[in-house]
């Protein structure tokens, strides 16, 4: 991890809950984590496990029903503590958000590049319009959207151009942050091959931090630095991406990549059980009913990530430390 | 092959349910808002249809008794809400007129659903020109302003009871076709119908089984809405001078003969009829109203509005958990 | 192949109507067809696994319903065991349907939220007159039960699909698609909603039924990885026509058709170590309702030459890639030449610039336009200014058969 900058994200301690019907579900339970500048970091696990939640609990955007507790730094600055407005202000210019839907954040009403005049208005009123539609030109063209079309409404494009218009649209006021949640899980794999590869290009050439939340570990293993795994509101596992895919220390993510399923799979592989209601968790550690090496210790107290060896982190009984 | 898990697991009869579980869920899952407000409606229905019930046995005064009543007598203890220009008994009026409004009320809904949800159930599922043409129609009707509607119909079907409710009903089938068929067409398009399909059911077992049983939760709503609307066409058929014959107490007409009585300060024989119509108007649209709020969960998310787009607020999206994509199996 | 083949389309044609306004769905107007299925034809063997890999929008989930004739077929023909059912109305369809039966993607959308799960899977049986008593009925669907993996199966009978996870309810679906001893299943992405440590062990499932069963499965997904450890052969579509089709192992040793190679290569793997950043086609899959001439996969091929099936259309897509790259001087000066991209005329083989006075300019910009893509080149027969217009015309796209090569059958000009 770089250390002569700040990192751009800094999470320390989150929890993030809703109260249901049936009582309080805490979805996020003490998760600490930190992106670098220009750093790619994959947020991974299954249905259940709070990757989503943590991802809208991090820049505020939870339905009523949610509450946070902990503390969230973006580029420095408490980010939690902050009145709305500036937090609005800095999900615009200093933070972009890439959701797996982009029809629903675009206004099939507006054109697509009234859409950046309007944010780059929004965040600096001394530019003009004309200024601002140049920028936006500029943007679309980066995304390969040609300045043919850049008049026409959303639903005009499809599903592959509309998310690059989303990206576009993220990124034109040169944010130090992208938060994409599922940002291809619609998208067809070449389509998704190219996302991917606009969210490369952006990040080496403009220093973007990237936090990508998803389940599919196949574009983690292809685009991020560093990985986390999260299961049943915890991180499990965070490193390098390349020592946690060659040599995964925790049982969970040893059996989540035993697996998946490749085109080198000779064999089928799965985790037996299912993740644990949220509702009232098991005592311990959460994985402990599904895990191979569970240890007395498991069901008793609960690991905490601990370094295994070079950076990589694990909360598991099986390593010194948790 | 099936190894039961315990003696006790399989022995047990299935629990007989009243109502499904699921459609008890909006209600357990609802705030207490809407649910008070449910209460409080239905609180005020039941005291009308309680009156409605045992007005007999309430009152000494039937609502057309007339011999030893004063005119025009101001409240007392005798007629706690006075006495008409006829010498009627303003609160056996209002009692007998709660039974007039509800017998008209349940038999007008009756006959509206009995028409518009077959209807809608069949135009929703065939599609084609069968469908457009009864949109067609039904809009066309839909678009009559209710009571004007209802006034054509009872001109033309004359006097009485049933007549009264066959006109409020004609007022009404347009909605529950509306509402039905539109949920159909919805519905028809889900995976689970396209299943049964697959599996070879016949179109009738469709349209019942997995059609109506899905769109079923629409009508209480409607039903509500329409009660109270039924009370108060009703009411204005009276006013204006048709509905039933009298001298069947019936509060419009009440209503439209106490005018005269005001010039000369008299008060009670207007306010009393108004008043029942305004309660138990009220009480059926609470109900109804609150039943929307449970059943239409859109509703409940009320604050979820975001001006701009753009770099803001996301919208709802996945609520308490995860993303909608994935599925976890025990 | 010794034994007939269970299913066999030739020539199969699907096509939907588009109705867009309120006032078309009045007067049943159509606004264009949606050529979902545009000529397939293919055989599946009795006891095979098929595989049908596609993206959306290849026409591969329609294929698989009208093979079920739960859409029409608009022309060529569908055999089932020898039989020919493209016309076979509802009533004749419905005694087939014992034989013949889907799993769908969405757990959550395909059971009747309004059913208990002993109705929902008993369904089939009653529909068929299998088994009408309620004690019968709970006995087999018990079983079935069983046999998915919800062991035991009493405390499911009664509750509706809202009580259950996803996995489960993909069991319960498999259950009732196999209650009534059928012949042949399409899987429509069954595993494609479920969470990855859950994949395997329904994929396992599907494989043992299959053996106890003596199953068929048309299995539909966009999942090569999957398919290549499922399939015994497989098809690749691309907007409604095969790409590439035969015995799995050869196609996914050396993928011929670019598309199919494209699509390998596009797969994240996840491992790090390889990291090749893969050479991607353009753009996306375009409308099924006016696909490219030719070979519909030319326009976003890499490997495209000049027989491929250029057309006009062509052009002025790469008119207006070229516009995107250029500065925004330069793509204002040349659309002052050129005009409105709208503007331009497209009609049978040849494209239409009206210049007035700068028909030799424009000409110049075509030409170069041209120049910078070869293959489209290869296609072009002149470019031409007369009075005021630039006319350039084309070579009329043919389209590629399927030829065998190596094995399999692939569409491709480039065999």
């Amino acid at each position: 991890m770089r250390t002569q900058a700040p990192p751009i994200l800094s999470v320390h301690d989150m929890r993030v809950g809703y109260r249901t019907p049936r009582g309080v579900v805490i979805a996020v339970d003490g998760v600490t984590i930190e992106i670098a500048e220009g750093e790619a970091v994959g947020l991974v696990g299954e249905s259940g496990c709070g990757k989503t939640t943590l991802g809208r609990a991090i820049v505020g955007v939870l339905p009523e029903e949610g509450f946070v507790e902990g503390r969230v730094e973006i580029g420095g600055r408490d980010f939690t503590a902050l009145p709305r407005d500036e937090r609005r202000r800095m999900r615009g210019e200093e933070i972009a958000l890439v959701f797996q839907e982009p029809m629903t954040r675009l206004n099939p009403l507006m054109r697509v590049e009234d859409h950046f005049v309007e944010t780059i208005r929004a965040h600096k009123s001394d530019v003009t319009k004309d200024e601002a539609k140049r920028m936006a030109r500029e943007a679309l063209k980066a995304m390969g959207i040609p300045p043919t079309r850049v008049s026409s409404y959303p639903h005009e494009f499809s599903g592959g151009m509309r998310q690059r218009i989303m990206i576009a649209l993220g990124i034109v006021l040169r944010p130090k942050l992208v938060i994409a949640d599922e940002p291809t899980t619609a998208l067809d794999v070449i389509v998704e091959a190219q996302i991917l590869s606009i969210l490369e290009d952006l990040k080496d050439s403009y220093d973007m931090g990237l936090l990508l939340i998803t389940h599919n570990l196949g574009i983690v293993a292809q685009t991020c630095d560093r990985v986390a795994v999260m299961y049943a509101g915890k991180i499990v596992e965070i490193g390098d991406v390349r020592d946690v895919f060659a040599e995964p220390k925790h049982p969970y993510t040893q059996g989540l990549l035993r697996s998946l399923i490749h085109l080198d799979t000779t064999e089928l592989s799965s985790i037996p059980g299912a993740p644990p209601d949220l509702l009232r968790p098991p005592p311990g550690c959460r994985f402990a009913p599904r895990c191979p090496h569970r240890m007395p210790v498991c069901t008793e107290r609960v690991p905490v990530l601990a370094e295994v060896e070079g950076g990589q982190e694990a909360a598991c009984f099986l390593y010194p430390g948790s | 092959m099936s190894t039961p898990a315990s003696a006790t697991e399989t022995r047990r009869p299935p629990r007989v349910r009243v109502l499904p579980e699921r459609w008890l869920r909006p209600w357990r899952e609802a705030g207490r808002f809407p649910r008070s407000i449910v209460w409080a409606g239905a609180g005020i229905t039941a005291v009308f249809v309680f009156v409605a019930i045992f007005a007999p046995l309430i009152w000494r005064y039937s609502g057309t008794d007339y011999q030893n009543i004063p005119r025009l007598a101001a409240p007392s203890a005798a007629h706690p809400f006075g006495t008409t220009s006829i010498s009627f008994d303003v609160f056996a009026r209002v009692l007998y007129g709660a039974r007039l409004a509800l017998e008209v009320m349940l038999l007008s809904v009756a006959i509206s659903i009995a028409i518009g949800l077959p209807l809608g159930l069949y135009a929703g599922y065939r599609g084609g020109w069968r469908d457009r043409g009864l949109v067609l129609i039904m809009d066309s009707l839909y678009a009559f302003p209710g009571l004007l509607l209802a006034i054509v119909v009872a001109a033309f079907l004359g006097r009485g009871i049933f007549n009264a409710s066959a006109a409020i009903s004609v007022v009404y089938i347009p909605q529950y076709f509306r509402v039905i068929r539109n949920h159909v067409v919805s519905v028809r398009e889900e995976v689970f119908v396209d299943a049964a399909q697959a599996l070879g059911a016949r179109p009738r077992t469709i349209v019942w089984r997995y059609i109506f049983f899905n769109v079923v939760q629409s009508i209480p709503v409607i039903f509500s809405i329409n009660a109270a609307d039924a009370v108060l066409t009703l009411a204005g058929l009276g006013f204006l001078g048709y509905g039933v014959n009298p001298p069947t107490p019936e509060w419009g007409q009440d209503l439209s003969r106490a005018i005269h009585d005001l010039a000369s300060g008299v008060w009670w024989t207007a306010l009393f009829p108004g008043l029942a119509i305004v309660f138990l108007t009220t009480g059926l649209t609470l109900v109804g109203e609150g039943l929307n709020d449970i059943i239409n969960p859109l509703l409940r998310r009320v604050g979820m509005t975001g001006t701009s787009l753009i770099g803001t607020v996301a919208p709802g999206g996945a609520v308490a958990g995860e993303s909608k994509v994935l599925e976890v199996e025990p | 192949m010794t034994d007939p083949p269970i299913v066999r389309v030739v020539d199969l044609e699907t096509h939907f109507m588009v109705r867009e306004s309120f006032a078309d769905r009045l007067f049943g107007r159509s606004r264009g067809v949606v050529h979902a299925v545009d000529g397939v034809s293919l055989e599946i063997g009795r006891g095979e696994v098929f595989g049908l890999v596609g993206e959306s929008g290849s026409g591969k989930t329609t294929l698989g319903r009208t093979i079920l004739k739960l859409a029409e077929p608009t022309s060529g023909r569908v055999e089932f065991e020898g039989t020919d059912i493209t016309r076979w109305d509802e009533d004749a369809m419905r005694p087939l349907r014992r034989k013949m039966q889907v799993v769908f993607q969405d757990p959550n959308a395909s059971l009747n939220p309004a059913m208990r799960i002993v109705d929902a899977v008993g369904h089939p049986l009653k529909i068929h007159g299998i088994e009408t008593s309620r004690r019968g009925l709970r006995i087999a669907v018990g079983d079935i039960l069983d046999r998915v993996g919800l062991s035991p199966p009493d405390p499911f009978l009664d509750k509706y699909p809202d009580d259950l996870s996803g996995g489960q309810k993909q069991r319960v679906a498999i259950a009732r698609a196999l209650i009534t001893n059928p012949s042949f299943v399409v899987l429509d992405e069954p595993v494609a909603m479920l969470d990855m440590s859950v994949r395997a062990r329904v994929l396992e499932l599907l494989l043992s039924l299959k053996r106890d069963f003596s199953l068929t499965y048309l299995f539909i997904t966009h999942d090569l990885a999957t398919a290549k450890f499922l399939c015994d052969r497989i098809a690749i579509m691309y907007l409604g026509k095969v790409a590439e089709i035969g015995p799995a192992a050869p196609i996914y040793a050396d993928p011929k058709h670019p598309y199919t190679q494209a699509l390998l290569g596009a797969i994240p793997q996840p491992d790090p170590s390889r990291r090749v950043p893969p050479t991607l086609p353009k753009g996306e899959i375009p409308d099924a309702v006016s696909p490219p001439a030719g070979c519909r996969f030319h326009p976003r091929c890499v490997a495209a030459i000049g027989t491929c099936g250029w057309e006009p259309r062509d052009l002025v897509d790469r008119i207006e890639d070229r516009w995107g790259r250029l500065g925004l001087d330069d793509f204002e000066r040349e659309r002052a030449v050129i005009g409105e991209l709208s503007a331009i005329r497209l009609q049978a083989d040849e494209l239409v610039i009206v210049a007035g006075g700068r028909a030799d300019d424009a000409k110049a910009i075509i030409e170069d336009v041209v120049r910078e893509a070869p293959a489209l080149g290869g296609a072009v027969e002149s470019i031409a200014a007369a009075s005021g217009s630039v006319i350039v015309r084309f070579r009329h796209p043919t389209e590629p058969p399927l030829r065998q090569v190596g094995g399999r059958d692939v569409a491709c000009v480039l065999y």
